[in-house]
């Protein structure tokens, strides 16, 4: 008779919704009228994220105490429930940027139940408690991505973004895999606490093949968040994929490889932190400098956005980097405006792109922000919550990763940040630029056949955004809190 | 002092780590991707007899019965399929990248070796004494109903949602295929 271990229901119910929500817009796609289904399938898309979001909130205020749970391979915590809340709001905003876009041949259904699926996996990824869970539950995710980013062949350069992901990110899941085996053969643990206590128990924090394996385990992860120097792939994955794709994978993959990569590294590395903080700190500088200076000559909006994602990955390391309370702390604040902001910019890109029928430049965007109000000003309270001003949550994020590094002792991590800030202000007003000083003359593109149709899911989305954008300033203290919380959960 | 089962696992052991370091550079650079996917039969079949030196016979059946039978026979039956179009990895000379990635693999494969080389200590074998059940299809299905219940889960979804995107893009191509016929 083989006892089976206890399994926490509630801990992993916002997975299960959303799970059951794919499988059910799988039956759409089959069992539906075609004229049903895109309504059915997106609607019930929404309705499992917002029930995951309830799930993780709830699970959230009855996960005081984090403990291992289904046999120590997940964590019931507060840290990942956090991630889950961010990862389901993402979703929800996702499938309202993507209700109106075109095209897809027919699979909106499949399409829904893909990102329902990926919301699940990164639920499973966020609260992963041992190496095994972890590379499951990213190739869980990053396939959903893969399919998602090629999935609308006729879109130029769809299939292709797809190709360079799928390429790309399975050789960043391969050099997480080996990293985990290596650090497996070395401690014989898989469980993140534990590899931690048998690498203090056994005095192996010297371990050649535990230091490999761990240089190996931090690239694996700096991949999936688009660090410098393992971007390569984001402006053309970016770039090519579906708007709608692209928001929410700015958004959420970065979130959870974010929360992931503190978590593994405070839990099961503790030993290593004068070594791990250091290259943190390293790829953090890479990624300031690399995607800032890179952006600074793009002409393609969701390039620009790549390379911003790019160096805000950089912000958010140096939390990481800073391995204490504050740095937690920040990292989580700072992913809540962030994502907000992220999938914002992405959905008045979006919208553009349907107005006009084409990737959306510098140059086609001019007027928008007379055309389009309140595209115009959500657009301009993104950039400037990018460029860390006030009146956006941009600006506590900002101010927090960097009180954090200073708590740690590294101003010159702090230095290196504010010089970045200020070179990014540059492309990001830029855009404001593109958006509000151009006439309508100098507008090359006219949408033809009058004023195209409003969107109004689009535009609440993009309202959803612009809300949170701008009252993660104003109610920092509660986020803040919450914040402070969930990275109680971590050994600090 | 001359141990005659101890060299012929050694022998054994050479001749599959080759293989599998041969094979697997024969798989990416065969122009041809039929002999590239036969290469990468041997390279599978290589694997599974360094996995029966470890004791573990039940992976190294399922791996040589699944992978190197039935994925593999998929895969050349596609190949077939679609035609085996010859493909020029190197064509046009190396390039600064391909030069550039062939020595950033070459420093990582210097890194694993001197890092298990310092942590063996000289000592490249080791008699370890296992179970008798280890690798065995009892305890490895005991495994994944108590340690790794949720990994076993997890991992029949993450085939499931790979299928589906399969079936996805797929079904994508043949309609196009279908509109370029008519």
């Amino acid at each position: 008779m083989i006892s089976k271990p206890h399994v926490d229901w509630f801990a992993i119910s916002p997975e299960l919704v959303l799970l059951g929500v794919a499988a059910l817009a799988l039956f759409v796609a089959v069992l539906v009228p075609r004229w049903l289904r895109k309504a059915l399938a997106a609607f019930l898309c929404a309705g499992g994220f917002l029930g995951a979001f309830v799930a993780a909130g709830i699970l959230y205020g009855r996960s005081a105490h984090g403990h291992p749970v289904v046999a120590d391979a997940i964590v019931r915590d507060r840290f990942g429930a956090l991630g889950m809340l961010i990862v389901a709001g993402c979703g929800l905003l996702a499938v309202f940027i993507s209700y109106r876009e075109p095209v897809r041949n027919g699979h909106d259904a499949e399409y829904y139940a893909l990102l329902a699926a990926a919301g699940a996996g990164m639920a499973f990824f966020v609260t992963a408690n041992n190496l095994m869970t972890i590379f499951l539950s990213l190739e869980w995710f990053s396939i959903c991505l893969y399919v998602l980013c090629a999935i609308d062949v006729d879109l130029v350069g769809s299939l292709e973004a797809g190709l360079k992901y799928l390429v790309v990110g399975s050789f960043g899941s391969a050099v997480l895999l080996f990293g985990s085996a290596l650090v497996y053969g070395a401690t014989g643990k898989l469980g993140l606490d534990r590899i931690g206590a048998t690498v203090s128990a056994q005095g192996l924090s010297r371990d050649v093949l535990l230091l490999a394996g761990l240089a190996m385990i931090i690239t694996g992860l700096g991949f999936k968040s688009s660090s410098a120097p393992f971007h390569m792939w984001t402006p053309d994955v970016y770039e090519g994929s579906p708007t709608p794709v692209t928001a929410f994978m700015s958004a959420a993959t970065k979130t959870v490889a974010l929360v992931v990569a503190l978590r593994v590294l405070v839990s099961a590395f503790p030993q290593e932190a004068h070594l791990w903080t250091v290259a943190v700190a390293a790829i953090a500088c890479a990624s300031l400098a690399i995607g800032n200076l890179a952006a600074l000559v793009q002409r393609n909006v969701k390039r620009i956005l790549a390379y911003s994602s790019v160096s805000h990955a950089g912000f958010m390391l140096i939390a990481v980097a800073a391995h204490n309370q504050s740095g937690a702390r920040a990292l989580l604040y700072y992913l809540v405006p962030y994502s907000a902001m992220s999938l914002g910019a992405f959905a008045v890109v979006a919208a553009r792109e349907r107005e006009l029928g084409r990737a959306v430049t510098l140059d086609n965007l001019a007027g928008m922000g007379w055309e389009r109000p309140l595209l115009g000003v959500a657009m301009f309270t993104f950039m400037l919550g990018f460029a860390g001003f006030p009146l956006t949550g941009g600006f506590f994020g900002k101010f927090l990763v960097f009180s954090a590094a200073v708590d740690r002792g590294w101003t010159w991590l702090v230095i290196v940040g504010v010089a970045a800030t200020a070179v990014s202000l540059y492309y990001y007003l830029g855009v404001v630029r593109a958006l509000y000083m151009r006439t309508g003359a100098e507008l090359q593109l006219a949408p033809a056949g009058g004023a195209p149709p409003r969107e109004a899911l689009l535009q609440t989305a993009v309202l959803g955004c612009l809300a949170v954008t701008v009252a993660s300033f104003f109610a920092v203290q509660p986020l803040v809190d919450l914040a402070k919380h969930a990275g109680r959960a971590l050994p600090l | 002092m001359f141990d005659a089962g101890n060299t012929l696992v050694w022998i054994v052991w050479i001749v599959a780590a080759f293989a599998c370091l041969g094979s697997g550079i024969a798989v990416v650079s065969f122009t041809n991707p039929f002999f590239s996917a036969l290469a990468l039969i041997g390279n599978l079949g290589a694997l599974a007899v360094l996995y029966l030196l470890l004791s573990a016979e039940f992976v190294a059946a399922a791996q040589v019965l699944v992978y190197a039978g039935a994925v593999m026979v998929m895969f050349l039956f596609v190949i077939a399929y679609l035609g085996g179009r010859a493909d020029a990895p190197w064509a046009g000379g190396p390039s600064w990248q391909q030069v550039g990635a062939v020595a950033a693999a070459g420093a990582i494969l210097v890194e694993i070796v001197v890092a298990i080389g310092l942590k063996a200590g000289g000592r490249l074998a080791h008699q370890q004494h296992v179970l008798s059940s280890f690798g065995s299809p009892h305890a490895i299905g005991r495994l994944f109903l108590t340690d790794h219940l949720l990994a076993f889960e997890i991992t029949s979804i993450v085939l499931l949602v790979a299928a589906i995107g399969g079936v996805i893009l797929g079904s994508h191509s043949r309609k196009l295929a279908g509109e370029k016929a008519l």
